[in-house]
């Protein structure tokens, strides 16, 4: 049986998306049977060949000209390019950084960091052309494994959800934090898929889907609001994961 | 229709009778207070009556309910359901199933599932949110409990009230008032007219101003019954298919090829699902299939009320 080629990088990221796909142990021996990881650095240390891809899945946001670099070649030589998780989406948490990001990596990073040119981190769909999105920090295994084998018989999944959570938390008929304990849950704003993982154990919604597709912002912010928290709080809140920190919803 | 008064342990030894052949499930309140339909072990777990959150209709017709998986291309078709038997239900979600009833009359699953499926009714106690229409027929069931009263309404409930001969005292004429003293407003006369005369208005969108699109007004509605398709590939290389809930507060719910949306504003979809609720589509229309349980009222995050669109109707007025 011919191997689907496919190849996984990670740009500014901690790794957390490739580690839950890798931690599918009952299913990686399957995934390796289907799959030939042409380039994958944390699952092969077999060299690129440089050939065409049928897939390459991109985690983490682009913040430096090498990364970009290394995004465009790999859409030339990919049919398709997936991008996994909130840092690849909407840039995730890698957006927190302030407009003192130079400073701060000086302070940190001291020597280590001089000579490297970077720019505030952005979601990859501002430099290619983005075919499917996992959404999720990190991502549901079910929905990437999922994915990869929608891809390995030659189509684009259709199960992933884009609608908001609230609508598997009500199917698993929890107590509605939000209505029922006043607690600042974004469920209704945020794309569903994760079978309501947090409501389900009594923690809010942090909205690491990223929105639901059209999703009511302004008056989820406003229910915010009403709820008692800030301007500032709610812009935290709501942009912590969808890249928007910076502007009011 | 037969009616008996029953002795004191009735409920009980109803409950163990069951239990013989069917998979009990029933109303209990979990530690968060909220009260779900579970496995019943015993008659003590059937606390006090409350609504639970999702009706009956999670066992007729699962969230997420699988089709068909595809092996070396021959279709395996799910296996059987199991015979189940839910005690406790109120009138209102039996109304809802006598609706679902006839939507998914020629669908083979669900007839599959209701065929292996026994009601015990019972006579609810309202909720602030209640607002059941008059009824003057019966729900459907095979028992139904009336405090110390039990009718049977199927061959399935004579033969169990044989069973239980020991526990009943004597036979009575079956005189319920099968509309719920949480009453709520008629529906407004000529709504058909009412409700084309209201296409333009304002007062949808104002109210799709509020609404946050989350669906759990449809999620836990007893007689929303719309599904989406979902393939997926397992990890044998089997295609599986599933039907999971739809649900018309979703931007793709009315969304067609070549990108035009027959709902696009949340106040578009807010009306579409009350002229469903209300008015009914097809050979339903004219039907109303709220049951007035209330629990789109009450899991609304923003006050968003079936009630008020029922007011603004009969409120305005008709060429
Ligand atoms: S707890 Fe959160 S996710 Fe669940 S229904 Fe309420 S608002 Fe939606
Ligand atoms: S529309 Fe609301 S009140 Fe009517 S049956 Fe559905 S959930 Fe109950
Ligand atoms: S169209 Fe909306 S209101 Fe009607 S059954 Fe479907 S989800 Fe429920
Ligand atoms: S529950 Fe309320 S906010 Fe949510 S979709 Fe329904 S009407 Fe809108």
């Amino acid at each position: 049986m011919i191997r689907t080629r496919i190849a996984y990088i990670r740009l500014t990221s901690c790794s957390g998306c490739q580690l839950t796909l890798l931690n599918c142990e009952e299913e990686l021996a399957r995934v390796g049977e289907l799959f030939e990881p042409v380039r994958f650095e944390m699952l092969s240390s077999a060299a690129d060949d440089g050939g065409p891809l049928a897939a390459v899945l991109v985690e983490g946001s682009a913040a430096r000209p090498e990364e970009v670099q290394r995004l465009l070649d790999l859409r030339r030589r990919s049919r398709w390019l997936v991008a996994i998780g909130a840092c690849a989406l909407s840039g995730g948490v890698n957006r927190l950084v302030d407009d003192r990001q130079g400073e701060h990596c000086a302070a940190v990073y001291a020597g280590v960091c001089t000579g490297r040119n970077m720019f505030p981190p952005q979601s990859i769909d501002h430099f290619v052309a983005v075919d499917l999105c996992i959404p999720g920090c990190p991502p549901e295994p079910q929905e990437i494994l999922g994915a990869l084998l929608a891809l390995q018989r030659g189509t684009l999944p259709g199960f992933l959800r884009e609608h908001a959570v609230c609508m598997e938390c009500r199917q698993r008929e929890n107590l509605c934090l939000l209505l029922e304990r006043k607690l600042p849950c974004l469920g209704p704003v945020t794309r569903g898929g994760c079978n309501a993982r947090c409501p389900s154990i009594g923690i809010v919604c942090e909205g690491c889907r990223g929105y639901a597709d059209q999703p009511a912002r302004e008056e989820q912010a406003h229910l915010l609001r009403d709820l008692g928290l800030s301007e500032r709080q709610v812009r935290e809140r709501m942009g912590r994961f969808t890249g928007g920190n910076h502007e009011t919803p | 229709m037969d009616g008996f008064v029953v002795k004191a342990d009735f409920l009980p030894r109803l409950l163990q009778q069951l239990q013989e052949n069917y998979q009990v499930v029933g109303p209990v309140r979990g530690e968060d207070d909220v009260c779900r339909l579970q496995p019943l072990d015993e008659w003590s777990e059937h606390q006090e009556f409350s609504l639970p959150r999702i009706s009956v209709k999670k066992y007729l017709f699962p969230p997420n309910e699988l089709l068909y998986t595809t092996k070396n291309g021959t279709f395996e078709p799910p296996p059987p359901p199991e015979q189940m038997a839910v005690v406790g239900v109120p009138s209102c979600d039996l109304y809802a199933v006598d609706f679902l009833d006839r939507v998914f009359a020629d669908d083979p699953l669900y007839q599959r599932r209701r065929s292996n499926l026994l009601l015990v009714g019972i006579t609810c106690h309202p909720s602030e949110d209640c607002f059941c229409p008059p009824r003057d027929t019966p729900p459907p069931f095979d028992l139904f409990l009336d405090e110390e009263r039990v009718f049977s309404g199927t061959p399935r409930g004579d033969e169990l009230l044989q069973q239980l001969g020991d526990r009943l005292i004597g036979e009575v004429e079956i005189d319920h008032d099968w509309t719920c003293e949480a009453q709520g407003p008629p529906l407004p006369e000529n709504l058909e007219r009412r409700w084309a005369a209201n296409e333009t208005k304002s007062f949808w969108e104002e109210i799709g101003g509020r609404c946050l699109g989350c669906g759990a007004c449809s999620a836990v509605c007893p007689t929303c019954h719309c599904f989406d398709m979902q393939d997926r590939i397992d990890a044998a290389g089997n295609a599986v298919r599933h039907r999971i809930w739809d649900n018309c507060f979703f931007p793709n719910f009315a969304l067609v090829a070549g990108g035009h949306d027959f709902h696009p504003t949340r106040g578009a979809r807010f009306r579409f699902r009350c002229e469903h609720k209300l008015l009914g589509f097809g050979v339903f229309r004219g039907e109303s299939s709220c049951v007035g349980c209330g629990r789109c009222r009450a899991a609304c995050p923003v006050q968003i009320d079936i009630l008020e669109a029922l007011d603004h109707l009969r409120e305005g007025a008709i060429p």
